[in-house]
């Protein structure tokens, strides 16, 4: 069923996908705080260390987001899918829940403390 | 219509159109099942993508010209049965480029027909992430670059191989 170029593209495929996936988990270390951007543009930042629900308003809709223990979730849209909130919860550092119909994207920042501490 | 018509490649383009029908609902089925029962793995937005089946079915019994005509027809139905602009134009991107993927790899004979499907289902993600990020306006969204590298891998492997006993049984009826 398999010719000798199906094998070669699917390990590098594979080689490329797992590779990145353990790239991307290697640098990811617990954030500190949430950016909100709607259309590309930075709405605000909250810190993960306080829970808070905020409500996000966008000329495309309605969404609120949970900042509970450390991790945020989407806990409510209005778009048709709702698939922003089977993100789940997310904490570690470039992790992101995204709303497209209303495009809204949460993104979890790292801490400062890290840099200086690089230095 | 029986099944010697779905297969014969030698018909003209108007004998191809009922076959290409047939498909097109065939697999506008498969697309509706999907949205009547969605598979949530944990991450948003990804399916098995089995309407691909019947694509792949079509590019290699009718051609690329009626596959991609059963493509269209069943992107283009399922958002305005059950979808949206939004999602129509969002799944049209991804049947696009994962379809000229397929017609161009099938064209090399390198590729099995589940090495296309496997490559088809790649770049259908792919395209679909892009757009998202282009939509967005963030370049974020990458982040999940490779598990949907990763799923499109699985998803366009499995109909492939679907695909293959399909074509297999297609051609012992012959």
């Amino acid at each position: 069923m398999f010719k000798k170029a199906d094998i070669f593209l699917a390990i590098l495929l594979l080689t490329l996908g797992f590779g990145l996936l353990a790239l991307l988990q290697g640098f990811s270390v617990p954030g500190n705080s949430v950016a909100v951007t709607v259309d590309g543009e930075l709405q605000g930042i909250y810190d993960l260390s306080d829970n808070r629900v905020v409500q996000i308003e966008s000329a495309n809709g309605h969404n609120t987001m949970e900042i509970r223990d450390g991790q945020v979730s989407m806990t409510e849209a209005d778009c048709p899918n709702g698939d922003c909130m089977e993100f789940g919860s997310i904490r570690h550092t470039n992790q992101v829940i995204v709303c497209l119909p209303n495009k809204v994207v949460l993104t979890i920042r790292g801490s400062d403390e890290l840099d200086s501490i690089s230095y | 219509m029986t099944m010697n018509d779905i297969q014969d490649k030698h018909t003209s383009v108007s004998d191809k159109i009922p076959a290409a029908a047939i498909l097109a609902s065939l697999a506008l089925i498969f697309s509706y099942v999907e949205f009547l029962f969605p598979l949530s793995l944990g991450i948003p937005g990804i399916k098995p993508g089995l309407a691909n089946i019947v694509v792949v079915v079509a590019l290699y019994k009718l051609g690329v010209r009626t596959a991609l005509m059963v493509n269209v027809t069943r992107i283009l139905l399922a958002a305005a049965l059950f979808g949206s602009v939004f999602s129509g134009l969002y799944s049209l991107t991804g049947g696009l480029v994962s379809f000229a993927v397929m017609a161009a790899l099938r064209k090399t004979n390198l590729f099995s027909t589940a090495g296309v499907s496997m490559a088809g289902g790649v770049f259908h993600n792919l395209a679909q992430l892009t757009v998202a990020a282009l939509i967005i306006e963030s370049a974020q969204i990458l982040y999940y670059f490779p598990l949907l590298l990763l799923a499109g891998m699985a998803a366009g492997l499995i109909n492939g191989v679907l695909a293959t006993w399909i074509l297999r049984t297609l051609r012992n009826i012959d």
